[in-house]
């Protein structure tokens, strides 16, 4: 059963189109990005799934349940973009009342408060009034408050903005032991590279559409472009490539080996070989996900799936 | 039940908060000081008879035994002499009194009396029900006897036809008279002269013994507030709980809550709530609930305050006081759900603080318009048919009908917040005020509708929160 499922989902906010009919699915344990420019309904398609929007039309699922339903959000945790925390709380008393609300009983909250600031590094400020925290520390308690109940599902709307190089490293630790841990996390940033690091698919989208799914893997692999550097000393010989029907261009110290779509890589390293020349480096190259983000909104490309939704049934 | 007690416990945490709700803990402690700082000293019997006696009240008699509702108003004067106690030591409202009651005629030329018939309170007499005796050879050519006379008759007597004066009859009707005038128990009526009674006499209780109040520790006295205990006693409750106090807890507590939903609903904010297992509709009235409980107990704690302090300066427990707070917690329910409801549709604490008053404004208009208006119509004391010759009457003071008709509607279909009012004054009354007064609140009281009143606010009450939570369950965030 998939954690969270959208099938053609559509919200409508008057005459603006949010979202155009958006089918995702996310599988157990994985940790799924959301990118996309701002506007492009990232969050309202969060928020559509945990209750706080109503859908236009479509269907959204989580956990196996409608979304919307208060129920489910028994096992499902949130920090949302732009949190604003009641001011009069202490980090340990907002834990106290969400953990109240989420009816965690006494002895549970006590031992999870603490140990969940703790491990946000929040512990020695919790009993501090959060008027008092800096922004990265309120991300920090906003991460707290999102995991504390042990919930299934994460949802993480920007989970390190405002948060130091240190901090980042940090959540993103933590995010890889959430998800060992077997819990799923949806993660909706701006920082694409961090995006790279964790999640295992990717979704993009662009004014509402789907433009992109899938791995990130599948997203960044760039077919028909190879590095290939020598033994020290050894001359890559460019003008014999180029007659085999390769484009051939200096890639630093290294050379790049371009192929069409007919071409295939192995005729190049079976004359390097027969040329007695030694293999040392040897790369398919990729595109970053901001390369691919980039270029995709730079072309405002036709959108498109990497990978048919189908494949994962 | 964890989730109801944890919003009420994020109200009260967003409440105390605020400088507000430090200007009302201190208003209110404040309140409480003032009381306990207050203190009532016994007037001795040599000033407090005189006091006990009003001319106003002697001069007033119904007949049929004074159960009538036909009155006479005398125009005699009384003084009284040589008062003393019977017994030494004790509290006077203890002791046996014993004093002399000197009668005399008013000033000749004057109209020796008018007779009426109606209520026993004048703003219960009607147009044509006046009568004004011209005259000494008239019906009140003896003060007391004729006034005996007039007590003695069934309603509507002729004079010739009522009872011949006795010196029985006058004692029998002095005891009355002085009793239902003074509170006082008479135990004898000696006549001493024509015109001249010695009377002896007992309190009832306390309670209804004149006393002067003082402020802070006795060194500021207080002349002018002199009366009974009782009267005292409800005068600054009533003036303290229903009057000052409920205004600054109503004008507070609308500022203070007004900030609750709109809070509750900023960009943020919601979203957290929103994501905890609560249905819409539970969220908003738990929020509803959480604004009220701390109005409820800062009401709460000021009347108890209040009572404590008016209790240990006096040694008066009378529970009433305690009850008050009920009627300005519901009060502030209604608008509150008002509150509520601008806050779910704008969003805006400012527009929910103005909108609050407005509507506060509105229904407090409607009750005291509709209260004057009805007053007046039910007076409608036109005194030109009982003039003098040649004397000009006073205007006729009754409404127009469409006046009476629009207030009167409108009061019926708005919350009944000055009937609540009323309700708070009879409740801390019970117990403090004579007999008398309790039975005038109560005639003030008698026509109201309790159900009707109670069924139409909180009518009100539903609509504004039923309204707010449809908004609320059907918005996006």
């Amino acid at each position: 059963m998939s954690v969270i499922e959208t099938r053609l989902l559509r919200k409508d906010y008057g005459r603006i189109e949010a979202l155009k009919g958006v089918s995702i699915r996310v599988e157990p344990g994985q940790i799924y990005g959301l990118l996309g420019q701002n506007g492009a309904g990232k969050t309202t398609l969060i928020k559509i799934l945990l209750g706080i929007v109503r859908k236009s039309d479509g269907d959204a699922s989580l956990l196996g349940e409608p979304a919307g339903r208060s129920q489910v959000l028994q096992r499902v945790g949130y920090l949302p973009e732009d949190h604003r925390f009641p001011d009069y709380h202490t980090g340990t008393s907002l834990m106290d009342f969400y953990g109240r609300l989420f009816g965690m009983p006494r002895s549970e909250r006590r031992r999870a408060i603490p140990a969940t600031l703790d491990l946000v590094g929040l512990g020695e400020r919790a009993n501090s009034r959060i008027r008092t925290f800096s922004k990265g520390m309120k991300q920090r308690l906003g991460i707290a408050q999102a995991i504390f109940h042990n919930p299934q599902v994460i949802f993480l709307d920007e989970p390190t903005d405002g948060v130091d190089p240190v901090g980042r490293r940090e959540i993103r630790e933590l995010m890889e032991r959430l998800k060992s841990q077997g819990k799923t996390i949806f993660l909706n940033s701006h920082l694409l590279g961090e995006v790279e690091q964790v999640c295992d698919r990717v979704a993009i989208l662009q004014r509402g559409v789907l433009a992109r799914e899938g791995t990130v893997a599948d997203l960044t692999r760039q077919t028909g472009h190879f590095v290939i550097g020598l033994d020290a000393g050894q001359n890559f010989p460019t003008d014999d490539i180029s007659k085999l029907g390769y484009h051939v261009s200096a890639a630093g110290p290294h050379f790049e080996v371009a192929l069409d779509e007919k071409q295939s890589i192995d005729p190049v390293l079976e004359f390097l070989q027969a040329r007695g020349l030694k293999l040392r480096h040897l790369v398919e190259k990729k595109k970053s996900l901001e390369d691919v983000f980039v270029n995709m909104v730079d072309e405002g490309s036709a959108p498109r799936v990497a990978r048919s939704l189908g494949s994962h049934s | 039940m964890m989730r109801f007690v944890a919003m009420l416990r994020d109200s009260l945490k967003e409440a105390v908060d605020g400088w507000i709700f430090l200007v009302m803990l201190g208003l209110s402690t404040l309140l409480i000081v003032l009381v306990a700082s207050a203190s009532v000293r016994p007037l001795p019997a040599a000033s407090a008879v005189p006091d006990m006696l009003p001319h106003q009240a002697m001069q007033m008699v119904f007949a049929d035994r004074g159960q009538a509702s036909r009155a006479a108003m005398f125009m005699q004067s009384q003084s009284v002499e040589n008062v003393a106690t019977l017994e030494k030591g004790g509290t006077p409202w203890d002791c046996d009194i014993q004093f002399t009651l000197r009668f005399q005629r008013g000033f000749p030329g004057m109209p020796a009396g008018i007779e009426m018939e109606g209520g026993k309170d004048l703003k219960d007499v009607k147009r044509g029900d006046i009568k004004i005796v011209e005259g000494q050879a008239g019906l009140f050519a003896d003060p007391i006897e004729d006034a005996a006379r007039f007590w003695a008759a069934s309603a509507g007597t002729s004079a010739k036809e009522r009872p011949k004066f006795t010196e029985e009859l006058a004692s029998d009707f002095l005891a009355y008279q002085v009793a239902a005038a003074s509170g006082l128990k008479v135990i004898k009526v000696v006549r001493k002269e024509k015109g001249v009674y010695e009377i002896t006499a007992r309190s009832e209780s306390r309670l209804r013994w004149p006393h002067e109040p003082s402020l802070f520790f006795g060194s500021l006295k207080l002349p002018f507030a002199r009366g009974p205990l009782g009267d005292i006693l409800y005068n600054l409750e009533s003036g303290l709980v229903s009057g000052l106090g409920a205004w600054v807890v109503m004008l507070a507590g609308v500022i203070v809550t007004a900030g609750f939903v709109p809070n509750m609903l900023r960009k943020g904010a919601i979203d957290l709530l929103l994501t905890k297992p609560m249905s819409r509709p539970l969220i908003l009235v738990y929020k509803y609930l959480g604004g009220l409980t701390f109005v409820a107990l800062l009401t709460t704690i000021t009347t108890v305050g209040i009572w404590a302090a008016v209790g240990m300066r006096t040694n008066v427990w009378f529970p009433g006081l305690l009850v008050a707070s009920v009627p300005i917690v519901f009060y502030f329910a209604i608008l509150y759900a008002f509150s509520t409801l601008v806050g779910v549709l704008t969003r805006n604490s400012i527009v929910c603080i103005v909108a609050t008053f407005l509507f506060w404004i509105a229904i407090f208009l409607i009750g005291t318009a509709h209260s004057v208006v009805s007053e007046l119509d039910r007076v409608d004391m036109n005194l030109a048919g009982a003039a003098p010759p040649g004397g000009d009457g006073p205007p006729d003071l009754k409404p127009p009908g469409w006046a009476v008709t629009t207030t009167t509607v409108l009061n019926r279909i708005t919350p009944r917040t000055r009937d609540l009012g009323t309700l708070t004054d009879r409740v801390i009354g019970s117990g403090l005020l004579s007999d008398g007064e309790q039975e005038r609140q109560r005639k003030k009281t008698m026509n109201v509708d309790w159900p009707e009143v109670i069924g139409v606010s909180l009518g009100y009450l539903g609509a504004f929160l039923a309204l707010a939570v449809l908004r609320f369950v059907t918005r996006s965030y």
